[in-house]
């Protein structure tokens, strides 16, 4: 059941809200039960048949967590630990990963290792790595104990369940047991303009611009050789999907935590609008990157052990999160690419700090933060192809391997445009792609680019109902009220979204891949 | 801040004041005449009038565009002697109401030739929400009016849901102001969708090798074919519930492939399944097949714009093989001895 379906929108969460708040707030054991089992219900509604595996990996964490917690004298706690978190990485393992190094091993053999029908279990990174987290704290805080019924509902709560926020234990867990929590107009009211506004940033952006990056990186898939506009158009237009996807899935999990009086911490805060790779990966997918941080960057020595040893942490923790995301050769170039990005980012600022230089001015700024998009740009052609070799062709493309190219399909060849792009060097080559529209595609990017740069995001313009767990770290002067006239608005917007049901298929969120 | 206590109701108040004020347009607009649904309701219109003048026996060639381009209705009526219409029109009208508008002007001791393209099968009655795009909700909303209330309420809703908002506009004030010579579309150089491209007998003329447009462009394959279809799809219950039409109506049905590109995907097996499918399909049903799908599987020259649409100078050549496949079927003995048989009045 997707966020953006019929079927979630006017079924399960109207149910699920209105049989939540009807039991009395005494019996707060029954809430988290209805919680729990239509969180279930959610998550088998995909396939049934993993269900169980998602239940005994929350029994087998909740088993070892109490194992932990009871034995924690003996010295054998640590290698429970160990082998703990060695299972969650094998069952992750297994299923998203078992083809990919069947495939790298017959690569270096020269053989051919077949390939297994794995179908990845959805959100199986989501909540392998959730208790994976909470196996370490407990191991580390001798205090740390929840009843199963908490823990389970912190694994399984639907808003997260599916693709994040990574949450932590001590963020959700106390707010089940120490909220008073009733229908109340200021969570519901935040927590619908939240859900809303990431609704309308789903169907209305992503899926719109989708169009287009799907047409250009659907020819390059099959072999055909993209212009350099094609090139630079398809993978601008994928950005922006993949942009405005993510938020609006990120502003959805958020907003429907809030109607039950759940905060989450923030996921998302306007990433192309970082002036550095650093700053990018603190705005992009911020709970995996926080679990990536205390997870595996710090425990590997962060930036304790010395320069060089820094930079090797650097690398692993994005040669991991490109594993993580997708088990091929184009996400493991993607993280490495960020890693070397970081890098040089890092170097960067010891030279700047060496020889005295704090440049600071608007101008510096905003190159850097059209630098730093141009460089995401480039790892998301990794991200977005299915193979290396396309891959490699794109970017040939993008740099003008074949010269500075346009499509004829793109400007009439025979208008002035056509006549000024061709005194500045740009050749004409026929249509390959056959994307439809593409001026009006042109536009819409550059309206998507306008709202990414200019505009508030969505925490921000809902930043005095506190949206969000933790303090908004980039505040804007600007915000939405919650009063009769936007609520008017999103209304109306609401039935619009409903119309496309009727013209194009509900589309999944392209972080439920990973 | 506190959030306004009006702000969760004019959300619900927002939603349905938008859902109010939709339909009532929607409603509104309904039989407003608008310009690019005037090539199929004249085409339509003038064809009826040639059936329903034909007072003898006469064969009716039914199925979407791929008829149109592809068979002469003329050529069939010189060569034999027979009356005949060629009733091919948008293919996204979907099965039900191609097959309706044959129901409209056959007659008893009339024959039915259908040449239902493959995506037909898929594009039934149940499931029009599934296939139904805008050309197929605009022409229903302002030429068929009467087809449109037809439709059960869930279906009327969803086919108002798909109505393209652009040209709203137009519709609106068409409904006001109604457009002169009742939406005729004036087109400055040849095209396929000029209604006067199309003859009385139903052919459309005209579409040569040397009017096609920019070239002969690329064509797609056709998934039905390269990919397989369930032999429960929605189309194949309308073909079902024609056949019993006819033979209540003592009308004769046959059938056959229509023209298409070939394509490489269509030597693969999953091809020939489909095919196999249909000959079952119509055998199940007592219709007789005219010709084989391969024979009309024709090279990528002979195509107009789309893998269905031939060049009048092919369609010519598809139309004398179909004759000397037709010809048996046609003959007055054929006619007795199936009549005898009892396959023309509902005797299976």
């Amino acid at each position: 059941m997707l966020f953006n379906s019929w079927q979630f929108i006017f079924v399960f969460l109207p149910v699920t809200l209105v049989v939540f708040f009807c039991i009395p707030k005494q019996m707060r054991f029954a809430r988290k039960l209805w919680l729990c089992a239509t969180s279930l219900f959610f998550y088998s509604f995909w396939k049934v048949e993993y269900l169980p595996l998602l239940v005994v990996s929350i029994l087998l964490n909740y088993g070892l967590a109490e194992w932990i917690n009871r034995w924690r004298a003996r010295s054998s706690v640590r290698w429970v630990l160990v082998g703990g978190v060695t299972v969650n990485l094998l069952l992750l393992g297994y299923y998203k990963y078992t083809n990919f190094i069947l495939g790298v091993f017959g690569q270096v053999a020269s053989v051919d290792m077949g390939h297994f029908d794995i179908i990845l279990p959805l959100a199986i990174s989501f909540f392998t790595f959730t208790q994976i987290g909470y196996l370490v704290d407990v191991a580390r805080d001798p205090k740390l104990h929840y009843g199963f019924l908490d823990y389970s509902l912190f694994v399984v709560f639907f808003p997260h369940l599916i693709a994040g926020p990574i949450v932590r234990h001590w963020e959700i867990i106390p707010q089940y047991a120490d909220r008073d929590i009733h229908p109340n107009r200021d969570d519901l009211g935040a927590g619908t303009a939240m859900f809303l506004m990431g609704l309308f940033k789903k169907v209305l952006l992503a899926d719109t611009v989708a169009v287009y990056a799907n047409a250009i990186y659907g020819a390059a898939d099959q072999g055909v050789t993209l212009s350099c506009y094609d090139a630079w158009f398809g993978t601008v237009a994928y950005a922006m999907q993949i942009y405005f996807d993510f938020s609006g899935y990120s502003d959805m999990a958020i907003g429907l935590a809030r109607m039950f009086g759940i905060r989450f911490p923030g996921n998302f805060a306007s990433p192309y609008r970082a002036d550095s790779i650093g700053e990018f990966w603190k705005r992009w997918h911020m709970s995996l990157t926080r679990f990536l941080r205390e997870y595996v960057y710090i425990p590997l020595g962060g930036n304790r052990q010395g320069h060089r040893r820094q930079i090797i942490n650097i690398l692993i923790t994005f040669l991991l999160s490109g594993l993580w995301h997708g088990a091929g050769w184009t996400f493991v170039i993607w993280g490495l690419l960020h890693g070397v990005y970081q890098v040089v980012a890092l170097e960067w600022r010891s030279f700047t700090k060496r020889i005295g230089w704090e440049p600071g001015n608007l101008y510096y700024k905003g190159a850097c933060v059209f630098l730093t998009f141009v460089a995401v740009l480039f790892t998301w052609v990794f991200f977005r192809c299915s193979n290396l070799h396309t891959a490699v062709g794109v970017l040939h493309s993008m740099l003008g391997g074949d010269g500075l190219t346009m499509s004829v399909a793109t400007v009439n060849p025979n208008g002035h445009m056509a006549s000024f792009l061709s005194a500045v060097g740009i050749k004409f080559v026929p249509d390959t792609v056959g994307a439809p529209g593409y001026t009006r595609g042109f536009w819409i990017v550059a309206v998507l680019l306008g709202i990414i740069w200019l505009l508030p995001n969505t925490q921000q313009w809902l930043s005095v109902y506190r949206p969000l767990l933790d303090e908004d770290r980039h505040p804007s002067r600007r915000h939405l009220p919650l009063n009769a006239v936007t609520g008017l608005l999103l209304g109306i917007g609401l039935f619009f979204i409903v119309r496309t049901y009727y013209t194009v298929v509900a589309s999944p969120f392209l972080y439920f891949n990973f | 801040m506190r959030t306004s206590r009006y702000f969760l109701p004019s959300v619900l108040a927002g939603f349905l004041l938008a859902f109010v004020v939709y339909f009532g347009l929607i409603y509104w607009q309904l039989g407003a005449a608008t310009p690019n649904t005037y090539w199929c309701f004249d085409m339509h219109r003038r064809k009826l009038a040639t059936a329903e003048s034909i007072s003898g026996p006469k064969l009716l060639i039914v199925g979407g565009s791929g008829a149109l381009f592809g068979i002469k209705a003329r050529h069939i009526q010189e060569k034999t002697g027979i009356p005949t219409v060629n009733l091919g029109t948008h293919a996204a009208l979907g099965s039900d109401y191609i097959l309706r508008l044959a129901e409209r002007v056959a007659k008893p001791r009339d024959t039915v030739l259908l040449v239902m393209e493959y995506e037909a099968y898929t594009q039934g009655y149940d499931n029009l929400s599934r296939w139904a795009d805008s050309i197929y909700v605009e022409f229903l909303m302002s030429r068929d009016t009467d087809y449109f209330r037809s439709l059960p309420l869930k279906e009327q809703l969803q086919l108002s849901m798909i109505l393209p908002l652009r040209g709203l506009g137009t519709r609106l004030s068409a409904k006001w102001v109604p457009l002169p010579n009742e939406g005729r579309q004036i087109f400055s150089r040849y095209s396929v969708y000029d209604a006067k491209n199309v003859d009385d007998l139903g052919d459309l003329c005209g579409h040569t090798v040397d009017k096609r447009p920019n070239g002969l462009r690329k064509l797609s394959t056709c998934n039905v074919l390269a990919h397989g279809i369930s032999s429960d799809a929605s189309g194949f219950k309308d073909i079902v519930r024609f056949c019993k039409w006819a033979k209540q109506h003592q009308v004769r049905v046959l059938a056959t492939f229509p023209n298409v590109a070939h394509m490489p995907a269509y030597d693969r097996p999953k091809c020939a399944q489909v095919i196999q499918m249909l000959c079952e399909f119509y055998a199940e049903h007592d219709i007789p097949i005219v010709g084989t799908a391969q024979e009309n599987m024709l090279p990528a020259d002979d195509f107009f714009d789309t893998y269905y649409h031939l060049t009048e100078e092919a369609a010519v050549a598809r139309t004398d093989r179909l004759i000397k496949r037709l010809t048996p079927f046609l003959s007055t003995n054929s006619m007795n001895l199936e009549m005898r048989s009892g396959l023309w009045n509902g005797g299976k």
